[in-house]
């Protein structure tokens, strides 16, 4: 039989950095799980890839505390940032732009993200990578 | 990085509607979870992060929210918490763990151990290694093990000790001089207060090293018997220097993997001369014996 699920717990780590520190602790301490099984796990099945990457996880909390976990893909802000070279987006977007990215930057991390996008094709997901990096203060260029 | 403190958002929101909201504090919040209320439809939701929210905007992003799905609005009840230490908290209800001969306890579970093991108290920390972890317990086991079959010698190797867990273990059972070793200093300090409380001082020494790159960790080899329970990418990196450091047919203890990297660590060790003798499995992790 299935093992119940109880919940969830939705955060972002730096990949094979996972630590107890708040509020990652505090957060899977009131869920039941254990904090430090669950840091050692994350570490090991991220260590492969470049290390301090923001990795979305979540996590399955099952009614006996025992738990599960999957990793996404780095949010398209990180990708966009790292192609644009700025150390963040615009704090008052429409007016001022901080930097920009290309038609095909978009296109990579759209293929990069496809996995974890809710998009049809390839294009849709560029559209949408490319509303992210407008969002942000970025111009798209061709 | 705001130290210690963390504060929570908490929502009540009908079921049916726990993913808007959620997506909706997650503008507010590092850590959200998710926990529907059985019978009520409704699902609690709960946001972490280390600073204080801005309650106003949460407030008015929350209605935006509820407007758009024609919900009620939740109120969100904003509250700093304790300043504990939440690992501590955490463990103490992780009650105490056996493994072989060996019985795991911290400072919250005192009662006097089974007849017969050999007791270990770790209180748990900043440092891995508590023994509830499936690659602690395979390395107990595995301890026992070689000890049981008088292959394991002196002295003994603890590579990436954590809390001391693995070493202390073996002083206490083989009565050897054991060396323990850690990149993390933390850890490092949190061992040897685990090798004083655990009475095994005049056995057990402990030194800040990355991998056998310290003098004086090397200088007590060659050694009788090795515990590296780590990771599968460190373990493949250190398997030369270990065959290198391990004396003539001692057996070699590794964990810290998962069942998916055997192939490749098990690889690593047989290019160094080193062949697998059995494997313990807990969950997905392996504990894997060489020699």
């Amino acid at each position: 039989m299935a093992k119940k699920i109880d919940g969830y717990v939705k955060l972002e780590i730096p990949a094979g950095q996972a630590n107890p520190s708040p509020p990652v602790g505090p957060a899977l301490g009131q869920a039941g799980l254990n904090i430090m099984e669950f840091c050692k796990a994350f570490n090991a099945l991220t260590q492969n890839g470049e290390q301090g990457v923001p990795t979305p996880v979540v996590i399955t909390v099952y009614q006996d505390k025992s738990f599960t976990f999957v990793t996404k893909t780095p949010p398209a802000s990180y990708f966009l940032k790292k192609a644009a070279r700025v150390q963040k987006g615009s704090g008052t977007t429409g007016r001022d732009l901080v930097g920009r990215v290309t038609d095909a930057q978009c296109r990579e991390i759209a293929e990069a993200k496809m996995v974890d996008l809710n998009a049809n094709d390839i294009e849709a997901a560029a559209q949408m990578i490319k509303g992210t990096a407008r969002s942000m203060g970025l111009e798209v260029v061709g | 990085m705001a130290g210690n403190t963390a504060w929570k958002i908490e929502l009540f929101v009908p079921s049916a509607a726990h993913d808007e909201f959620s997506d909706t504090l997650e503008l507010f919040a590092d850590v959200i979870s998710l926990f529907p209320i059985e019978g009520t439809g409704e699902t609690r939701i709960s946001g972490y992060g280390s600073e204080a929210p801005d309650e106003t905007a949460l407030t008015a992003a929350l209605a935006d929210t509820a407007r758009r799905l024609g919900t009620d609005v939740p109120t969100g009840d904003v509250v700093l918490l304790p300043d504990v230490d939440w690992v501590a908290e955490n463990q103490a209800s992780f009650a105490p763990v056996r493994a072989g001969r060996f019985y795991i306890h911290d400072s919250d579970h005192m009662d006097p151990p089974p007849a017969g093991t050999v007791p270990i108290r770790v209180d748990a920390a900043t440092a891995f290694g508590t023994g509830h972890h499936g690659t602690t317990r395979g390395c107990l086991e595995a301890l026992d093990r070689v000890i049981r079959s008088g292959v394991a010698a002196a002295p003994v190797l603890d590579l990436g000790c954590g809390t001391g867990i693995l070493g202390i273990a073996a002083a206490k059972a083989m009565r050897a001089r054991v060396i323990g070793s850690d990149i993390d200093p933390i850890a490092v300090a949190k061992a040897r207060e685990n090798v004083r409380v655990n009475g095994v001082s005049a056995f057990m020494r402990t030194y800040e090293s990355r991998g056998l790159d310290a003098v004086m960790v090397r200088r007590h080899g060659p050694f009788g018997l090795v515990l590296a329970n780590i990771l599968a990418r460190p373990l493949e990196r250190l398997a030369p220097l270990i065959a290198a450091h391990r004396a003539s047919g001692a057996p070699v203890i590794l964990s810290g993997l998962l069942r998916t990297q055997e192939p490749q660590v098990i690889a690593a060790y047989r290019r160094a001369g080193l062949h697998l003798r059995a494997r313990i499995h807990h969950d997905e992790w392996s504990t894997l014996i060489c020699g």
